[in-house]
């Protein structure tokens, strides 16, 4: 820690750190454009200047993103000289910008525009001709309004630092400089929508968001992006019980500022796949819609009917990674107290591609959100158990948590499932497994679950629901809770935070983590300290 | 993009030797003086040219494209034969260098940054050439006149049209 | 009348080709080289340098001792010989890399002995080709006769210097944009602090950045010995011969090679044969574009680094460009704020958005379209600009011409204004005498006019 001075006032604040990061730490906001805490300082838009004592009484002007917090350190941040450079920056970065932020889609979130409002002269001494080149199409997710660009370089640097595929460059010179891609390379990798967030201005905007509502409209959800066990912290912007855009929410631990486009953008698929209304039951080889409670005595009894057959343990369950520590957790308890069966398995989908950038931002191979958690949740077991256990005749039903749209079957998977006496699917849409389902109960994407999910690394974090299941579709910790109660088992009660408590009870590693402890940031499993970046 | 463009063996040998002026680790050091060569090699730094150099040194195309763009002196398109350039800075301002570029611009028939139609001379403006003691300056590919009037100027091209 | 020196400017044998080693060796070169090489040690030539007083010649008149001094404790180390001259009204640099590339190469030689550095390259401007050929033919020589390569002179000193092109940029003149050029990036100058380049330079070691011409002064000062080399000028100002080069409205134009002592008005007046055509003196900048201009009054001082400072200017590099009372200062600031807008290298805001606005202010009162409020407006974007950017561009050709020449030549600017057309007055009624205007201090901060006899005179 360390003491320093601003405006003649004490404060401490952490060694080494960078003097714009230590004052938002108090609270105290330096202006600035090209400084970003998740890459090296720049120092070219000079907006961040301040008065920094150099020697005994005397200040001279320093690039706040540069400086590094030491003991005893002097700064005037509203020294006259600083607030007329701030000035005087304003007015150089608006002589040549469009002033279009009536159809601007940063407007609300620009920082020329805040800015403006705090530091700008209010009117124009530039009668000169402002320059207008064209906006520019970068790649297949990003454009660029040329106008609108304050050649910051924090885009030309993520490229650079973060993911080092250099595919943005500053071609010609002096004024006339301008952002660029080469010919036929164009702004295409798998983290590029990044550079939209961090463009200061409107310069770069992701196609996906032009022309959507202005941001003041949006409901801001924070959570856990369901793309891969990589589990990068996001924020959700919600209108009308719709996802609109999805940013990266800063986790250090996990993905640092970032997040891949894949994961980014994948709300579309949520989003637009065909939800089930109602749940649906088997009526003569036909899957037809039924009520809830048709459709939970159809599941019950023939749940039953499996239970009272030959055998022992002839029902199993089989958790699902898309799904809640809590979902899984339930799921687990039915299995054991209402089915009386040791059989429990975890889907796993075939792997994706693995990919870590330059920075060391990881992309799992694993497609799905919560393999670790519900695997910890569940106890071992795997898919292929389950399968053979079918093989060989010892299952005959099987409980299903669904709910992956990525999921398809394979021919052996779909061919053991037709064995089945007894299927019961919670599943989102009508999928391949749905199809050969008995009961299909209607459940949640991750957008609308609430609970916390444990990544690749073993954190463990939160979802926070963004909008209620649509139409008949309930929360799966209902569903399976329901289920238990029509076959005498009490699973609790409804509150994920209550469910939690009893997984910390419980589950091995889990010992100890509650809601508070997990926080925005999450928390390990197994009590460990934060592991190893993985962010950044 | 045209088809790739990859320098002559003889021009590649020359690049070899350039790239050893710099440890192995600093490949990228080269790329001014690539440029150069790629440029005696075709006339001007086209985007093919852009990314011979970048695969010469192994970085990323843009990267090329961010140093071909910035210096004044690569052609970003094809120029004419004799590519005359006029200093017009303040000393050679002082001594007349407007006379000498007015002069040039009529006798080709072209203005600033034009080739004249028959390929021969493209008409352009250079910074100060450090030889202010001797201005006006025409700086005619590679070699600088001094002392340079609307006189010289026809002595000049005349030379020039002879070959 | 102070008397010319022919130290740098000793001219060659007659007939002999400057690039010619075996021409340079006959008249003794290299003897610089054998002496620090074979007799001096690293510690003993660092300090014959501090002895010598010399102030670099690269512009900012820095302590070349002490420059060495600062160099950080790390290894390797690299040079960087700077011939990037660009400056508008320099071509000293020029001059010796025409006559004396060997005498340049021994400076380097020396200073990378003494600093204990292996690898250097000369940063020659791209549009100097013959000057490019003679200098690799030069080095190839010199590493042919033993002085660079491995095993220097059998005394196990290793050394390798090349030539690193340039492009016709100016700002790779600049310390750290040079050695960014040099890294292959966008010459964007470094922030310093940290990146001083003795101290994290070149790939990140430290890295020794001298003129040309000072390279070729440290050959001289070998030879000369540090106590003779003193004697030359002034100890309080600045040590050593000087190149001044005289362009622009004299009858002389050319290099002269003189002590610091030597007054402003004797270099044009008798040096360079005085104005063309008998016409009276209107103002000269004595030390390159970005030198802040004298008005016929300030003549009259010497040309040590330190006198110009106190003037308000400053020594630069020796270019001294001299302008008759037929000249339009507009047209001249104009000419030289459209350098600075054209050379910006564009990275930091100030400097990119505030010079080529500058520069479209003043087109416009050159066009007989300046306002009222222009003058004013172009001292606030100097204002803005002043100590605000990443390197001294932004200033130094940027800010500092449009400051000292709008205010020193008010009255004229006024008039542009007020007649709404190009008007170059007679000379009395163009300019302001010093006790018109404060002293023009080259830090940040506007400075006043004293207006009522601005206006009177204006
Ligand atoms: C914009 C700018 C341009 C410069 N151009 C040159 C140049 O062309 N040649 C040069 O030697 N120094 C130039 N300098 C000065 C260098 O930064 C550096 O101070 C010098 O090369 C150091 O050499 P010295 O100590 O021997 O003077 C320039 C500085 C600035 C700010
Ligand atoms: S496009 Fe945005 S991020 Fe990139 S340089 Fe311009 S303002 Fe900065
Ligand atoms: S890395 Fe994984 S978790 Fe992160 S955004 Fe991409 S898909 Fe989502
Ligand atoms: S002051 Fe000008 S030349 Fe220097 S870094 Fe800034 S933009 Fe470039
Ligand atoms: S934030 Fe410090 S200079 Fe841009
Ligand atoms: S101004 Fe033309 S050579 Fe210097």
């Amino acid at each position: 820690m360390a003491t320093i001075t601003i405006d003649e006032k004490q404060y401490t604040v952490e060694e080494g750190r960078n003097l714009i990061d230590a004052a938002a730490d108090l609270g105290i906001d330096i202006p600035h454009f090209c400084y970003h805490p998740g890459l090296a300082p720049d120092g070219n838009c000079r907006m961040c200047l301040t008065e920094m004592e150099i020697r005994p009484g005397q200040f001279g002007i320093v690039t706040s993103c540069t400086i590094r917090i030491k003991d005893g350190m002097n700064f005037r941040f509203n020294s006259p000289a600083v607030l007329d450079n701030r000035k005087g920056i304003m007015e150089f970065l608006l002589i040549n910008h469009p002033l279009d932020c009536p159809w601007c889609d940063q407007a609300g979130e620009c920082k020329l525009q805040d800015h403006s409002f705090d530091h700008g002269r209010g009117h124009s001494r530039f009668v000169e001709t402002k320059r207008v080149p064209p906006k520019k199409d970068l790649g297949p997710h990003i454009t660029l309004y040329t106008t609108r660009c304050i050649l910051c370089q924090r885009c030309t640097r993520f490229c650079d630092e973060i993911t080092g595929t250099s595919e943005l460059g500053v071609v010609q010179m002096g004024s006339k400089s301008e952002i660029a891609t080469f010919e036929d390379v164009p702004l295409d990798n798998k983290m590029s929508a990044n550079v939209a967030d961090i463009c200061p201005v409107g310069a770069l905007v992701t196609k996906d968001f032009l022309y959507k509502p202005r941001i003041w409209h949006y409901e801001k959800v924070d959570t856990v992006c369901p793309g891969c066990a990589t589990g990068c912290n996001t924020t959700l912007e919600i209108l009308h019980q719709k996802v609109y855009r999805t940013k990266p929410r800063h986790n250090e631990e996990v993905n640092g500022y970032w997040m891949c486009d894949e994961g980014r953008f994948c709300y579309h698929g949520w989003q637009d796949v065909d939800r089930m209304k109602a749940p649906l039951k088997r009526v003569d080889g036909e899957l037809a819609q039924a009520t809830w409670p048709d459709a939970m005595d159809a599941a019950v009894s023939g749940i039953q009917a499996v239970l009272d057959g030959e055998g022992d343990s002839a029902m199993a369950v089989i958790g699902s990674p898309v799904a809640t520590n809590e979902e899984n957790y339930l799921l687990r308890r039915l299995g054991a107290e209402a089915f009386g069966s040791p059989w429990t398995g975890l889907d796993r989908k075939p792997d994706g591609e693995a990919w870590t950038s330059k920075s060391g931002f990881h992309i799992d191979a694993d497609k799905t959100p919560n393999t670790r958690g519900a695997r910890d949740m569940l106890g071992a077991g795997s898919l292929e158990d389950i399968l053979r256990g079918i093989g060989d005749g010892s299952i005959r039903g099987l409980y299903v948590l669904g709910g992956d749209i990525g999921r398809t079957l394979s021919t052996e998977e779909a061919e053991a499932f037709r064995k089945l006496e007894f299927l019961v699917v919670h599943d989102v849409h009508r999928s391949d497994l749905a199809e050969l389902a008995d009961v299909v109960f209607p459940g949640t994407i991750p957008f609308e679950k609430n609970g916390t999910m444990t990544n690749g690394q073993g954190r463990v974090q939160r979802l926070n629901p963004a909008f209620p299941p649509p139409g008949g579709a309930r929360e799966d910790g209902a569903i399976l809770r329901y289920v238990g109660q029509r076959m005498g088992v009490d699973l609790g009660g409804t509150d994920p935070a209550g469910v939690l408590e009893e997984i910390a009870g419980n589950v091995e590693g889990y010992a100890g983590l509650t809601y508070d402890l997990i926080g925005d940031q999450g928390a390990m499993t197994g009590g460990e300290g934060p592991s190893e970046a993985a962010g950044g | 993009m045209a088809t790739p463009l990859e320098f002559t063996e003889a021009t590649r040998e020359r690049a070899a030797e350039i790239l050893d002026r710099y440890p192995d680790e600093y490949r990228k050091s080269a790329v001014v003086p690539l440029l150069h060569l790629a440029q005696e090699e075709w006339g001007y730094v086209s985007p093919e040219a852009m990314a011979c150099v970048a695969r010469l040194i192994g970085c990323s195309p843009v990267k090329v494209a961010e140093i071909a763009t910035f210096y004044p002196m690569f052609n970003r398109e094809p120029v004419g034969e004799h590519v005359l350039a006029v200093c017009h800075t303040l000393p050679c301002a002082l001594t007349g260098c407007g006379s000498v570029f007015d002069h040039l611009s009529e006798k080709l028939g072209i203005g600033l940054g034009e080739t004249t139609a028959d390929g021969r001379f493209t008409l352009r403006k250079s910074e100060c050439l450090a030889a202010c003691d001797r201005g006006p300056v025409l700086l005619v590919n590679r070699r600088l006149h001094t002392h340079v009037s609307p006189a010289k100027v026809d002595e000049i091209l005349a030379e020039l049209d002879k070959g | 009348m102070a008397a010319p020196l022919e130290i740098l400017t000793a001219p060659l044998p007659a007939e002999t080709d400057p690039g010619d080693i075996d021409a340079y060796l006959a008249g003794g070169g290299y003897g610089a080289v054998r002496k620090a090489l074979k007799s001096m040690s690293q510690a003993e030539l660092i300090e014959e340098i501090n002895a010598s007083g010399i102030k670099g010649r690269g512009g900012a008149g820095f302590s070349t001792g002490m420059k060495w001094n600062l160099c950080a404790d790390r290894f390797p180390r690299y040079l960087c010989a700077n011939a990037d001259e660009s400056e508008p009204g320099s071509f000293k640099d020029r001059l010796l890399l025409e006559s004396k590339p060997h005498q340049i190469i021994e400076g380097m030689i020396i200073t990378s002995y003494a600093l204990g550095i292996n690898l250097g390259y000369i940063y020659i401007r791209g549009e100097f080709f013959q000057i490019i050929d003679q200098m690799e033919a030069a080095l190839a020589d010199a590493r042919k006769h033993g002085f660079l390569g491995a095993d220097i002179l059998d005394t196990g000193y290793d050394l390798e210097l090349y030539v690193h092109p340039g492009a016709g940029a100016y700002i790779c003149g600049e310390e750290t944009g040079l050695i960014e050029s040099l890294e292959g990036n966008r010459p964007y100058p470094r922030l310093k602090p940290p990146y001083f380049p003795a101290a994290i330079g070149l790939w990140g070691q430290p890295t020794i950045v001298n003129n040309v011409e000072t390279m070729a002064q440290i050959t001289t000062i070998v030879d000369m010995g540090a106590e003779a080399y003193k004697a030359i000028g002034s100890e309080e100002d600045t040590t050593g011969p000087r190149l001044f080069g005289l362009c622009g409205h004299v009858n002389k134009p050319g290099i002269y090679e003189y002590d610091s002592e030597v007054t402003l008005r004797e270099l044009i007046y008798d040096a360079a044969g005085g104005i063309r055509d008998g016409n009276r003196l209107k103002g000269v900048i004595p030390g390159g574009i970005s030198a802040p201009i004298l008005t016929p009054e300030e003549i009259d001082t010497p040309m040590g680094f330190g006198a110009l400072g106190k003037l308000g200017s400053m020594g630069g590099t020796g270019g001294i460009i001299v302008m008759d009372e037929t000249t339009s200062m507009v047209d001249a600031l104009l000419n030289a704020s459209s350098f600075a807008a054209h050379e910006s290298c564009g990275q930091c805001t100030p400097c990119r958005e505030g010079v080529p606005w500058m520069n479209d202010i003043l087109r416009r009162i050159r066009n007989g379209q300046g306002r009222e409020e222009d003058l004013d407006l172009l001292l606030d974007v100097c204002k803005q600009i002043h100590g605000h950017t990443v390197c001294v561009f932004g200033q130094a050709p940027g800010v500092w011409p449009v400051r000292t020449i709008l205010v020193k030549y008010w009255p004229e600017f006024r008039a542009c204004i007020e007649r709404k057309e190009l008007v170059v007055p007679p000379l009395e009624e163009s300019y302001l005498r010093p006790d018109q205007y404060e002293h023009i201090p080259p830090v940040p901060g506007n400075f006043r006019l004293k207006t009522e006899e601005a206006d009177a005179a204006g």
